[in-house]
């Protein structure tokens, strides 16, 4: 309709007026659709964080919160099916397999986790000073659970990998009495060792701690045993096996110290690191809820 | 006539000015009527996920696991009737459908659930929610019907279907020799049944039939190393008879001291392979014993230890998710 009166007014003689007509006719449209389209924004999303914005990043908290409990049951079945396809022997496509879809499965609960993270970050509610802060905190301390989580998956990979795997041959299917063991020991922990070596790339502090000290111990008894195979006599060949064999018995109970070791070091650390989480967690929450009273208060006022 | 181009000039104009005023507030009106339109019907969409069809897929999965019962203790009580597998599987037929039913019921809630939010594509934060309860209530539904579905093959392992119990020869053969030949027979058809369960889509079975796998392939190698621990130490009776003869031919003989030595030395070194064989021995048959002992608990463990830990995994994270996407809608529709 609009477009053949503008035509009309076109076609009579006196061109520039009706040039000119035409550019002001454009420049109404164009100024009514740029308050329309700032109507349509404003409505949309207002500039000021409003209480919505508040009560939007609380649960968004209580979302993030609660994804933490999901990585206990999610490790735990990785953990299993790892074990199993290692200690079974399942061969490198089964072991692939559970890499590919529970180890993923873990790292791709941690880049959720962390995009919720970078969601919340950019929340109108960070407008306030106070909420800024606490957030801040929030998403540090969660940040470090989620970073946990994640070395937990690569820790229990290698140690599966490599105490789980060529190293668990030593100390159960060896005849200690048989004729062949200081060879077959040998052989083993070669294998053991070189397994362990590969285990401590990407490991952490605690994780390389037990890998070493585990890795000292076979060594230790790796070299005995060699040198029962070294031996230039019966005579000299016995007292080496003897004194492998009393070294044999301490082993418990250094890879017991070890294992104590990583458990107690690990737990501490875990067990901090969800400390600051859950009060990081309870200080946030305590924030949002002050601002919603705000808000509510100014509410009051205003009726 | 130079007052008349001006009028009819500005006339125009005019008219021109009013219809865009109109259509442009006519436009912009439409704009934002659509807009909170579209608003409104997410949000009623929504608070439909939330409040109906996240209810209806936690009511759907609260029937799976009763399901489930019903048709394992229905299918063993056919089975002990007895019965023959494919019997038992007849008599348990109306159990077994009213699980599918179950399953299928449980698909369609997820599948509602999936519709109510554009298929669960969108990359928002409910969208992830969606697809991470899809997940792993997919996961959920698929290792119940892996149960359900291999059970009778589980079930059957020990029974006359597959003869694994062929493997306890103990009682039965006359020497090792034989135990170890009734052993190997008997794990052909055993280790073909424990392959098929491998392919179970249910993870407790699968892991369960590598390890029993492993242990079969165990008990073989120990069998035969007590089968030829034993043959060796007939072989050594034999020897040492030989020796007996040798050293009374030789004091009969008043043979010179040298040919003593010698048959000390012979004795010395076959004491050493009796040393030997003995160690190879008790060690084989320590293990053997150990594993036909431990077979009952590594079946038992399935369902006492790992399917029920694989159940209660599902009971932890699926509640979660649901949680997780509540608030995620929530968050959405915060005012």
């Amino acid at each position: 309709m609009g477009d053949k009166n503008l035509e009309e007014t076109i076609s009579t003689p006196g061109r520039s007026s009706s040039r000119r007509t035409a550019i002001i006719v454009v420049a109404v449209v164009v100024a009514l659709a740029a308050v329309g389209l700032g109507t349509w924004f404003a409505l949309s999303r207002p500039a000021e964080p409003g209480r919505a914005d508040v009560v939007r990043l609380d649960k968004h908290r209580v979302i993030v919160d609660n994804s933490m409990n999901l990585y206990d049951p999610l490790v735990q079945q990785f953990s299993g099916r790892y074990s199993n396809a290692i200690s079974e022997k399942a061969g490198q496509p089964e072991e692939e397999k559970v890499l590919n879809q529970d180890r993923e499965r873990i790292v791709r609960e941690s880049q959720v986790n962390r995009d919720r993270l970078q969601q919340m970050a950019e929340s109108p509610a960070l407008q306030d000073q106070e909420v800024a802060e606490s957030f801040k905190r929030f998403k540090d301390q969660y940040g470090a659970v989620i970073a946990y989580n994640d070395q937990l998956v690569v820790n229990t990979t290698n140690i599966y990998r490599s105490v789980g795997g060529p190293c668990a041959a030593l100390h159960s299917s060896l005849n200690v009495a048989g004729e062949s063991y200081a060879q077959d020991y040998v052989k083993s922990a070669d294998e053991c060792l070189a397994a362990l070596g590969t285990a401590k790339d990407g490991a952490d502090a605690e994780t390389t701690t037990l890998l070493t000290a585990v890795e000292a111990v076979i060594r230790g008894q790796r070299d005995k045993q060699q040198e029962v195979l070294d031996s230039k006599d019966t005579f000299e060949r016995l007292s080496k096996s003897t004194i492998a064999g009393l070294a044999l018995l301490e082993i418990n109970d250094a890879f017991a110290k070890a294992q104590t070791t990583y458990e107690t070091a690990t737990k501490d650390k875990y067990s901090k690191i969800i400390e600051s989480a859950n009060s990081s967690n309870s200080e946030f929450e305590g924030v949002l809820k002050k601002s919603l009273e705000q808000f509510d208060a100014a509410s009051g006022e205003g009726k | 006539m130079t007052i008349e181009p001006v009028r009819s000039k500005r006339r125009p104009v005019l008219i021109a000015l009013a219809i865009a005023v109109v259509v442009a507030v006519v436009a912009s009106v439409v704009v934002i009527a659509l807009t909170n339109f579209a608003g409104q019907q997410r949000r009623d969409s929504l608070a439909l996920l939330k409040d109906e069809r996240l209810t209806a897929l936690t009511e759907a999965r609260d029937k799976i696991q009763p399901a489930v019962n019903t048709y394992l203790a229905a299918y063993k009580k056919a089975r002990n009737v007895p019965a023959t597998r494919e019997d038992a599987e007849k008599n348990s037929v109306k159990e077994r459908d009213e699980f599918q039913q179950a399953v299928n019921s449980a698909r369609t809630a997820l599948s509602d659930v999936q519709k109510g939010y554009g298929d669960g594509k969108e990359a928002d934060g409910i969208g992830v929610a969606v697809a991470q309860l899809v997940d792993s209530y997919q996961a959920y539904l698929d290792s119940m019907e892996g149960l359900v579905e291999s059970y009778p093959r589980f079930e059957g392992l020990f029974r006359e279907d597959a003869g694994c119990s062929g493997l306890f020869v103990g009682s039965k053969a006359a020497n090792l020799r034989e135990r170890q030949t009734l052993l190997t027979q008997a794990a052909v058809p055993c280790r073909e049944a424990v392959n098929q369960l491998k392919q179970s889509r249910n993870i407790s079975y699968v892991e369960f039939a590598r390890t029993l796998d492993n242990e079969i392939a165990q008990l073989e190698s120990h069998a035969e190393t007590t089968a030829k621990s034993e043959e060796n130490y007939n072989e050594f009776v034999r020897l040492k008879d030989e020796y007996v003869k040798k050293i009374d031919d030789a004091t009969a003989r008043n043979a010179p001291e040298a040919e003593y030595l010698t048959i000390a030395d012979e004795l010395k070194a076959l004491n050493t392979r009796i040393k030997n064989n003995r160690s190879e021995f008790d060690f084989a048959a320590k293990r053997y014993l150990n594993g036909v002992k431990d077979m009952p608990t590594l079946v038992e463990d399935v369902f006492t230890k790992n399917v029920s830990a694989q159940i209660k995994h599902h009971d932890t994270v699926i509640p979660l998710r649901v949680q997780v996407l509540k608030d995620a809608i929530d968050a959405e529709l915060a005012e």
